[in-house]
């Protein structure tokens, strides 16, 4: 019998073996922060792009020297290891607006040359045929800085083809989140976390072929017993799976999420017949919103409220990092539309970024949450 | 009874601004001559936002920073920018701050987000806030007001309007702003029903024009040794102009302040007698303590010469040559919006700061740096290691610039203190 593959191997430290390998081999490797970033330009310009995390993380007293506290705390802990040199063997890193944070974080990366190659997107903020046009101008740049700071020809073929197998993940992974959702779900909602975790941290290629046989193996047992209450998981940066395993132990089945590492990296697909270009600015700005765009809030509620409905929900836990302004305001707007659209409960969670220092309270806030479902 | 929205500031101009303005024009209080104008323009202008919203014979526009209100004035509409508000309604009332923020936060608000946005959404909840007919907001300056305004939108039920602000400051980003606000003025023909008379905003940036023009030869004169307007002045009519560029009344002030700036150059006569120390103020201002610069100013012998905020507007004019340029002008003029200064990286904002220390010849400075503003917070360390190469003393602290609860006057005083005894003893 083959042996599980457990994709959490990969969704610890981001100098996983895969990435590690890759570097040997004589590779290039680049960070990126966010779901609205270009990750098939990178790739097709034969870089890998891995999306950064603070993960491996103790503390953040090399990054407190040039942010403050009031800073969130994925931006301190993701600062602090690229400042303590964990990870140098980045080429580069692509830098965004994303948030004030990221904001920040680019300033610093960008003054104190944290990695050979820095990068910064200027991402819009509301989806319309003019920021469509700059940013797909902005991403024409970016393509040619890296073709001529790595010497590369970043051709229509190799763009097409990065664009089909990031794609194929995402439609891969589509198929484990619908796993989840089935009446006696084959697979857990920390589990598909770690696979959408594993899949920024490795080479696509690689990481298609393993998730392939996961999906087979999955696919070929029978579902678990339903168990607790159906579970949606919504927020901002979580990257890590036992958060929700701390969940999951207490009886929960999660069978959905709008996390910005799960469900919007590959709920929407780039689109392979149109100027690849524009068609990677076009998902970076059309894809599940974050509330950092402007206009999204209508479209975020609606997806949401159709997840709860077509997963039948009986829950909403919201987690949001301390100081994130955009989950802050986003929780408040939802408390509302929930309680006026719809009859399930939500439960909000504030965190810090790594898990293990608020488990206990994790665990009690979830518990006493779970019981009002039963 | 049905109480009209803004009941407590319609109590506040009747009851605490109208009397001040007398004292001032009377020159019964400190630099009443020079504030009175100011004073007398925030009158007015809420004097109008009232009568608007009470007749309702225009539409009325709550707007944010990244715009000057050229354009809604040329379109006849009252524009109303929400971010002043909350300072005009903590001026020498400091609880109502905090009034608004509790409410804000016993409705759900996290307490980090911006106090501004915190003491807008209370305002809105206690209907302190004007009814408006639509609002319009950008994509800048923050996370805070980007989730802000989505969330008045929730609240308010009213129409929105969004700009996206470039986070860069290139011509190609101005074009782009010049293009959204293009289409800002599709929608405000929509709900005025009434077409964009170019001869009328030609008029409306002139007039604009001819103010920051006199306050371009204010700043001049503000290099001055020493320097001619302390900075409450200089903060208070920054506070005015912001709601009303393109207005008669705003030029007839920043001339007459100009015309006097002129004349204490010509006399050697300086805000300090004898002034020590040139302060550049970076960052916001202490709202609850109006008498922040007149302390420093004459404990220290400091002079504040300038604020990062009031600063804005040292742009060119607009070229009023055609719709093209005047949107372009307003494009450059708007991202410029106090706090949308901030939207930049933090190699521009420090290219700024340098600029500003050198022309105002400062040789201290002090960042008051809001708990709520991840912005600041994010550029302060690069910002210090830029002054410790080139010795420009600096004090920067936390504080949040509107609710005295988080670090209070004593406090604030005792940090500036111990600076200035630093600075002194070299």
């Amino acid at each position: 019998m083959e042996e599980r593959i457990d994709f959490r191997r990969w969704s610890g430290p981001i100098e996983n073996e895969q990435v590690l390998e890759w570097k040997a081999g004589g590779g290039r490797v680049a960070g990126f922060f966010c779901a609205h970033a270009p990750e098939e330009l990178l790739w097709a310009a034969g870089i890998l792009p891995v999306r950064m995390r603070g993960t491996g993380s103790e503390d953040t007293s090399a990054a407190d020297q040039y942010l403050g506290a009031v800073n969130c705390s994925f931006v301190r802990h993701t600062l602090n290891r690229v400042l303590s040199g964990d990870l140098v063997f980045l080429d580069g890193l692509l830098l965004s607006n994303s948030c004030d944070h990221l904001r920040r974080l680019s300033d610093v990366c960008t003054a104190k040359r944290l990695a050979p190659f820095c990068h910064h997107i200027d991402v819009p903020h509301v989806s319309s045929d003019a920021s469509l046009a700059r940013l797909t101008t902005q991403l024409r740049v970016l393509k040619e800085r890296l073709e001529s700071v790595f010497t590369v020809a970043i051709t229509g073929e190799k763009l097409a083809a990065a664009i089909a197998l990031y794609n194929r993940t995402r439609v891969l992974l589509s198929r484990a989140s619908r796993l989840r959702s089935e009446d006696a779900p084959r697979i857990t909602g920390s589990e598909v976390l770690a696979m959408a975790v594993a899949a920024a941290s490795m080479p696509k290629d690689r990481f298609n072929g393993l998730l392939t046989r996961r999906l087979d193996q999955i696919e070929a047992a029978n579902g678990a017993a339903p168990r607790g209450p159906r579970l949606m998981i919504i927020g901002g940066e979580l990257d890590d799976p036992a958060y929700l395993e701390v969940i999951e132990s207490l009886g929960a089945t999660i069978v959905a999420d709008q996390l910005c590492w799960g469900s919007k990296t590959f709920s929407t697909l780039t689109d392979e017949r149109i100027d690849p270009i524009e068609a990677i600015a076009r998902r970076m700005l059309d894809h599940l919103p974050c509330p950092r765009m402007l206009d999204g809030y209508p479209r975020r509620f609606a997806s949401l409220v159709e997840a709860v409905n077509e997963h039948r929900v009986d829950g909403i836990v919201c987690e949001r990092l301390k100081f994130c302004d955009l989950w802050g305001g986003e929780v408040e707007m939802l408390r509302r539309s929930v309680k006026q659209e719809l009859s399930v409960p939500l439960l909000v969670l504030e965190r810090d970024y790594l898990t293990a220092s608020g488990v206990g309270q994790l665990r009690t806030r979830a518990q006493a949450f779970l019981e009002t479902l039963e | 009874m049905n109480v009209p929205n803004m009941s407590y500031m319609r109590d506040k101009v009747e009851q605490q601004f109208k009397p001040m303005l007398q004292l001032l024009q009377a020159d019964l209080l400190p630099n009443g001559r020079l504030l009175a104008g100011a004073l007398d323009l925030v009158i007015a202008h809420y004097e109008e936002t009232f009568r608007v919203m009470d007749e309702g014979d225009r539409k009325l526009c709550w707007y944010e920073f990244c715009l000057t209100p050229e354009i809604f004035r040329a379109m006849d509409i009252h524009p109303f920018l929400g971010e002043v508000h909350p300072a005009v309604m903590t001026f020498g009332t400091p609880d109502v701050c905090w009034q608004y923020v509790d409410v804000a936060e016993e409705h759900g608000t996290p307490p980090e987000l911006c106090v501004l946005d915190k003491f807008l959404l209370g305002a809105l909840l206690e209907k302190q806030m004007p009814s408006a007919d639509f609002i319009v907001t950008a994509s800048a300056p923050c996370d805070s007001s980007r989730i802000g305004y989505q969330m008045f939108e929730q609240l308010s039920g009213c129409p929105v309007y969004r700009l996206d602000a470039p986070a860069d400051d290139s011509p190609e980003a101005h074009a782009y702003y010049a293009g959204e606000i293009r289409k800002l003025i599709g929608f405000l023909e929509g709900q005025t029903g009434k077409r964009l008379d170019p001869d009328r905003l030609r008029e409306v940036c002139e007039e604009s024009n001819r103010a920051t023009a006199a306050l371009l030869e204010l700043f001049e004169l503000k290099r001055a040794r020493p320097c001619p307007h302390p900075g409450t002045v200089t903060f208070t009519s920054y506070m005015a102009h912001l709601n009303s560029l393109g207005t008669p009344n705003l030029t007839r002030y920043v001339e007459f302040l100009r015309d006097d700036a002129i004349d204490a150059v010509r006399n050697g006569r300086g805000a300090v007698a004898d002034e020590q120390h040139r302060v550049l103020w970076y960052y916001v201002p202490v709202v609850f303590d109006f008498e922040m610069n007149d302390w420093v100013e004459q404990t220290f012998n400091a002079a504040v010469i300038v604020d990062m905020l009031s600063s804005f507007l040292r742009e060119d004019p607009i070229d009023t040559k055609n719709v093209d340029t005047m949107l372009l002008g307003l494009a450059r003029r708007g991202l410029e919006v106090t706090m949308g200064r901030l939207r930049v990286s933090a190699a521009k904002l420090t290219e700024r700061f340098l600029r500003d220390y050198a022309d105002f010849g400062a040789d201290c400075v002090v960042v008051p740096a809001p708990v709520g503003c991840k912005h600041v917070w994010g550029w302060l360390s690069l910002l210090r290691e830029v002054c410790r190469e080139r010795r420009i003393p600096l004090c920067a602290f936390d504080l949040d610039w509107m609710d005295s609860r988080v670090r209070p006057v004593e406090s604030i005083r005792g940090r500036i203190a111990d600076f200035f005894e630093t600075v002194a003893t070299g």
